[in-house]
Parts: structure tokens; C-alpha cells; sequence
């Protein structure tokens, strides 16, 4: 689908005061703007004191390539008149590709992404980014979680030997 | 000084102190992270390539000049003020950039820039509850959720706050993975005020089921993701019968037994309704827009409604059937003799007739394997009165490429990593690999109608290994032999 050039571009400026240009389909992938739009549709200049640019640029990658992927699958089905099921299940699995190449970030920056994502309201990205983090919990003891998030045990010797003398075998040693 | 670690730098809050990095030496400095491989693990990789990729710009200055200047910008309340909380991180992190900017002879300036541009980064024990809320519930196994829950206060108290919510008061292990726990033998009882209990096959325990505002002294019969057919046991004409849903309150009530197509020998059959599936458009279960379908009475016909309806239909051609699955797309259902005939359901309940078997068991189960192949498990019985188990036959459904295609079952020897369930409300099929304390490779079962089968050699396992058979004891063996006990999952 070819972009029209009247097609609005709104503005949005991070934190540290740089601006993004997108299209207004782009930005509204985020329902927290989606719902300024709505309330006043004159708004083209967003300004997001929560996001930092490294991280909202990343925001607007993710829903671009997003949209992208909505329009391609969009424009196919008014092409053959309905969508190949093939084609269809290769699209999912591509952007899936993607979702999986683009959360290849530390957990530093996954952190940002997941407060961005939640303050954005960007369902997608939101559920990505959390299943992400998920995942880097798989098969971890204790000690290897909070070295993989730089979090302090604040727990008590007594305290952690209470958690562990009730469920033993969950602290066995990972393989 | 020496002998210094990242313990020492660190304070309660995990904060460096930064008095104390100022009164060290940049050899300090550096000694502190030679010894500490944790502060080296800290380390950013973009953070680096920040500076690598900034560094054409040459100002050279020495390492103590660079570490001077930034414990000045450090100390500055400016500094402390706005990142507060993230120091701890930048400290460490700013200790690997300064090792790397003295071997660089970096600008100051941009490591000022990569340091301070306003790339503040949250520290994950700063996150919202509810997010980490959200990450907790995406903990599919039992162990990462303790473990998770045992790596910090706040952590704990969040998956504690979690477990709580969960309507079932069992250990851990039969509650994860929240949307496919292991399931327990459900045994409910005839009297009003007896609440019905799960048993475990991990720690042969009992543990009562909360009612959920179900009725007592019904047949509860699970179906799938949590919903359950009830029946009075004994069953009248009049009997109604409803599906249920105790955790979101749902309520449906199905058609009553009134309209069952019965042979005159089911009047001595106390039990009509024997196996029971619930059967949506998409895979997503939308019980309203449902078909249910079930085997009724001891010559088990084919029965079906749409939630709904107020009277089931049925074809009576299609009888003696055992049991019913949904097989890529089509029902499966499979006779006493192992003969199975596949039916699609929309939109013509057109009836196709797969295999032909002629296979001796006291019950014939299906299941969808879990790499996507067709079981048949045959239930074998022995014993004085032929109503013991004895063991199990498993086969798989093997197609054969010739002039036309032939379809067969084949026995197989093993289910590798798989666990089987199989009882008076079918079969099911697990992972083994996902619970803990728990062997694949074998059958799990407990009694079911068709034939008089008491509880006492009836409920156990059997390992297909070496073909051995377990008879469980205790109280779940005195169950009364004409009250089924079942397999439910306590997904929540």
C-alpha cells in the first residue's frame, strides 16, 4: 500500500527533548496516544517525558515494523480477495522472527522497554517484552536471577532457609 | 589500599558509596575489578560501544585525571539527585568504562556524554508490582516460580500475593504451569455435605477441593480448561445436567436426560452419560457457541446439542462407542472393538469410517499425542471377575501409502517423555519434561464404567518400561466403586 502524502505525521519528542517523526497509523499503535488523538485531534506535537530517545526510537521501530506487517497482510487479501493460509502462517512466523531478533537487548534496556511499552500502552510490544523477561527466568536458581537482573538479596539467612526448607527440591542445583 | 570488592562498594541499597570510591586510587580501582568477576559481568555492552564509537575524538588525558573528574560529576548533587537510585549501576559500570577510556585515552567529553546524556536506566527491583506480576504469571514451571520468589523480598512477596489468588489451596507442583497443571484424581461423593477432594499422584496426598459454589452430592465430570458437567448420581429421566465453570461463575445448563435415546437394558444402568466433549468453532473455548457431544447409556450412543438446545439428538445408528476426541479437526470416536470412524462436525456431521479393528479390551481411550500422532489405549483386565486392570496396549495410528491409503494401529512400546491419564472422563496426554517428581513413559488410571469395576486394583499406574502395574493404597482405594473418580486439572 502506498503511503499518501497526506497521510498525518505526528511528532513525538522524548524525555532528553529529541523528536520522531512518524505517520499517525505508527503512533497509534500506542493506545495512550491513540486516546490523546481521540481526545484532541488537532495534536501533532507529543511530547513523552517517561521515554528516553535510545528507548523510544526503539518503541517506533517496533510499531513500524508492526504496521508494516498489518498493511502487507492487509493489501494481499484485497489482492486475491482472501487471504492463502500459507502465506498468512509465513507472515506470522517472519514477524516472529523479527519480535525474537529485535528482544535481543540486555536486560537493562528490556527493563526501559517493558515501562516504555506499559506507559505507551503498546499491547504487543508489552506482552513481548514480558514473556521476554519470562524467559530469562527459565532454569535459574535464585542466585543466577539475581545476577541476571542485578538485583540485591535482601532475604535473610533464616529467611531464604524458610522458602527452601518448604519446597526442597525447587533449589536443587541447575544443570 | 587493597583488598577492595564489590561488597565493600556496595552498600545495603546496593548503592556504591561514592565517599568511599574517592578516597581509592585508580590502582584500586582497578584491583577491585581484576578480583571481581561480577563487576566485569555488570558490564554494558552497549555502554562500551558507546564509547568506542565516540572515541575519534582525541584529548588524551590520564587515568587519573579522568577518575578525578568523575567523582567530581559523581559527587555533584546535581547528578545524585536525578539518577539517585541508578548510581549503583553506573558506578560499577562506570568503573569498566573508565578502565577502558584509560586504555583509549578517550575524550572525557564523551564519556561525560555516554554517561550522562539521560540514558537513566531503571533497576529491575524498581518495576511496578504489577508488571512483575505480569512476568510471574508467564513462569510456566513450578520450580522458576520458586526460584523467582526466592531471589528477593519484593519478588517473594509479589509471587506469594499470586499464590494466594489461586482458588486451590494444593502444592505448588499441581498449580504450575497455571494454564496445564498436573492433573488429580477427583473423587466426589454422594452425600450433600461432603466436600469432594483431589488426590496427588506425586505425594499420594488428599487434598479437599473447594466446592466453588458447585453443588454437592453431584457427578462432577471435567471437561476442558476447567469446566465441569454436573449429574446427579442417580440419574432419572428428569435428571438435569449443566456445565460449569467454578472460577469465572459460569453457568450453562445443558439439556436434560429426558431426551436421551436409551436401550431398555439401561434401566438397570444408574450412570447415562459416560464420556463428554465440548467442542468450539475456533480454539478458543467459547462455551456458548459450543457443540456438545457425548456417549450415553451402557450401548453408548452418540449424542449432540448446542448449548442451548432443549433436547440433544442423536443418530442411532452410532453406537458402542467408548470414547471421543477432537482429532485435527474431526471427531474421533473410537468403538469397543477399536474400530474408529472420524465425524465432521460442520457443517454435516458427515460420518467416515477410519480404521477397522477388532482389538480385545475392557475400555478403548484416544488422545492426540503430544507430537501430533493419533493414540489408541487399550485397557486390559484380568482377575477372578475380569474386573481388575491388569495393563495397558498403546498404538498409534499409522498411515500406509499404497494404491489407496490404508490406515491402521500400530502397537507401539513406548511414549517416550509422555504421560498418559485415562478414566471415566477419557484420556489426556502430558509432558512429563514439565513436571517435577514425575516419570514419563507410562499410564496413569483410574476407574471407569462399561463393565463392574471396583476402586481396589483399579487406580494406579503402569509403566511401559517394563510393563508394570502400581496399585495406589490408602484412601483413594477405598473409593466407592460406583462413584467414578476422574482426572482434573486445577488450571486457574
Amino acid at each position: 500500500m502506498a503511503r499518501s502524502s497526506t497521510e498525518n505525521m505526528i511528532t513525538l519528542m522524548s524525555s532528553d527533548g529529541e523528536e520522531f517523526m512518524v505517520t499517525e497509523k505508527v503512533a497509534r499503535e500506542c493506545t495512550t496516544i491513540r486516546n490523546m488523538l481521540e481526545d484532541d485531534c488537532v495534536i501533532t506535537n507529543i511530547p513523552l517525558p517517561n521515554v528516553t530517545s535510545d528507548i523510544l526510537s526503539m518503541v517506533i521501530e517496533y510499531c513500524m515494523e508492526h504496521v508494516a506487517a498489518a498493511e502487507k497482510a492487509a493489501a494481499e487479501t484485497a489482492e486475491k480477495g482472501s487471504s492463502s493460509a500459507p502465506a498468512a502462517a509465513k507472515a506470522n512466523k517472519d514477524l516472529e522472527e523479527w519480535d525474537k531478533a529485535f528482544m535481543n537487548v540486555d536486560v537493562y534496556t528490556l527493563c526501559d522497554l517493558i515501562l516504555a511499552a506499559n506507559y505507551l500502552n503498546v499491547s504487543g510490544l508489552l506482552d513481548l517484552t514480558i514473556q521476554t523477561a519470562a524467559n530469562l527466568i527459565k532454569g535459574k536458581s535464585p542466585e543466577q536471577i539475581r545476577k541476571t537482573f542485578h538485583i540485591q538479596n535482601d532475604l535473610s539467612l533464616e529467611e531464604e532457609e524458610k522458602i527452601r526448607s518448604q519446597t526442597p527440591w525447587a533449589f536443587e542445583k541447575s544443570e | 589500599m587493597t583488598g577492595i570488592s564489590t561488597e565493600n562498594l556496595i552498600n545495603h541499597d546496593g548503592q556504591v558509596s561514592f565517599v568511599m570510591l574517592s578516597a581509592f586510587n585508580s590502582q584500586d580501582v582497578i584491583d577491585g575489578i581484576s578480583c571481581s568477576p561480577e563487576v566485569i559481568h555488570v558490564c554494558q555492552r552497549r555502554f562500551i560501544s558507546d564509547l568506542t564509537s565516540n572515541n575519534k575524538d582525541h584529548n588524551p588525558r590520564t587515568f587519573e585525571d579522568l577518575l578525578q573528574e568523575h567523582l567530581t560529576i559523581n559527587q555533584s548533587s546535581k547528578y545524585i539527585k536525578r539518577a539517585n537510585v541508578h548510581l549503583a549501576d553506573y558506578a560499577i559500570e562506570n568503573m569498566i568504562n573508565w578502565v577502558h577510556a584509560a586504555n583509549q585515552w578517550a575524550n572525557l567529553e564523551c564519556i561525560h556524554n555516554a554517561l550522562f546524556s539521560q540514558k537513566i536506566w531503571t533497576p529491575w527491583h524498581k518495576l511496578p508490582d504489577d508488571i512483575i506480576g505480569e512476568v510471574i504469571k508467564r513462569i510456566s514451571l513450578p520450580r522458576d516460580f520458586l526460584n523467582f520468589a526466592a531471589s528477593c523480598k519484593s519478588w517473594h512477596s509479589i509471587a506469594q500475593e499470586i499464590i494466594s489468588c489461586c482458588p486451590y489451596k494444593l502444592p505448588i507442583f499441581h498449580i504450575f504451569p497455571r494454564k496445564c497443571p498436573l492433573p488429580m484424581i477427583l473423587q466426589t461423593f454422594n452425600e450433600p455435605t461432603k466436600s469432594p477432594c483431589l488426590y496427588s499422584i506425586i505425594n499420594q496426598k488428599t487434598y479437599d477441593m473447594p466446592h466453588l459454589g458447585l453443588e454437592l452430592g453431584k457427578m462432577w465430570i471435567p471437561v476442558r480448561n476447567g469446566w465441569i458437567v454436573t449429574i446427579d448420581f442417580k440419574v432419572t429421566k428428569e435428571s438435569k445436567i449443566n456445565l460449569l465453570n467454578p472460577l469465572s461463575n459460569s453457568h450453562l445448563r445443558l439439556p436434560s436426560c429426558s431426551s436421551f435415546l436409551l436401550d431398555p437394558i439401561d434401566r438397570d444402568v444408574s450412570r447415562y452419560l459416560n464420556r463428554v466433549i465440548v467442542v468450539s468453532p475456533n480454539s478458543r473455548f467459547v462455551p456458548n457457541r459450543s457443540l456438545v457431544i457425548a456417549t450415553v447409556g451402557y450401548v453408548g450412543v452418540l449424542h449432540f446439542c448446542r448449548i442451548g438446545d432443549d433436547k440433544w439428538k442423536y443418530n442411532p445408528s452410532l453406537l458402542s462407542f467408548d470414547d471421543l476426541t477432537l482429532y485435527k479437526g474431526l471427531l474421533c470416536a473410537v468403538t469397543c472393538t477399536g474400530a474408529l470412524y472420524g465425524i465432521k462436525l460442520y457443517p454435516d456431521m458427515n460420518v467416515t469410517f477410519i480404521v477397522n479393528a477388532k482389538l480385545q479390551a475392557s475400555k478403548h481411550y484416544i488422545v492426540e499425542s503430544l507430537s501430533g500422532e493419533l493414540l489408541l489405549i487399550s485397557r486390559l483386565t484380568g482377575g477372578p471377575f475380569n474386573n481388575k486392570t491388569i495393563g495397558f496396549k498403546v498404538y498409534q495410528l499409522q498411515e500406509d501409502q499404497g494404491k489407496s491409503i490404508t490406515r491402521t494401529w500400530r502397537e507401539i512400546e513406548s511414549l517416550h517423555g509422555q504421560i498418559l491419564f485415562v478414566g471415566y472422563n477419557g484420556a489426556l496426554c502430558f509432558d512429563s519434561t514439565v513436571y517435577h517428581g514425575i516419570e514419563g513413559n507410562c499410564v496413569y488410571f483410574t476407574h471407569d464404567f462399561g463393565y463392574r469395576m471396583c476402586s481396589q486394583g483399579n487406580i494406579g499406574v503402569y509403566y511401559m518400561e517394563d510393563k508394570r502395574i502400581e496399585y495406589f493404597t490408602g484412601a483413594i482405594s477405598n473409593a466407592p466403586c460406583e462413584l467414578p473418580t476422574t482426572w482434573f486439572s486445577p488450571n486457574w
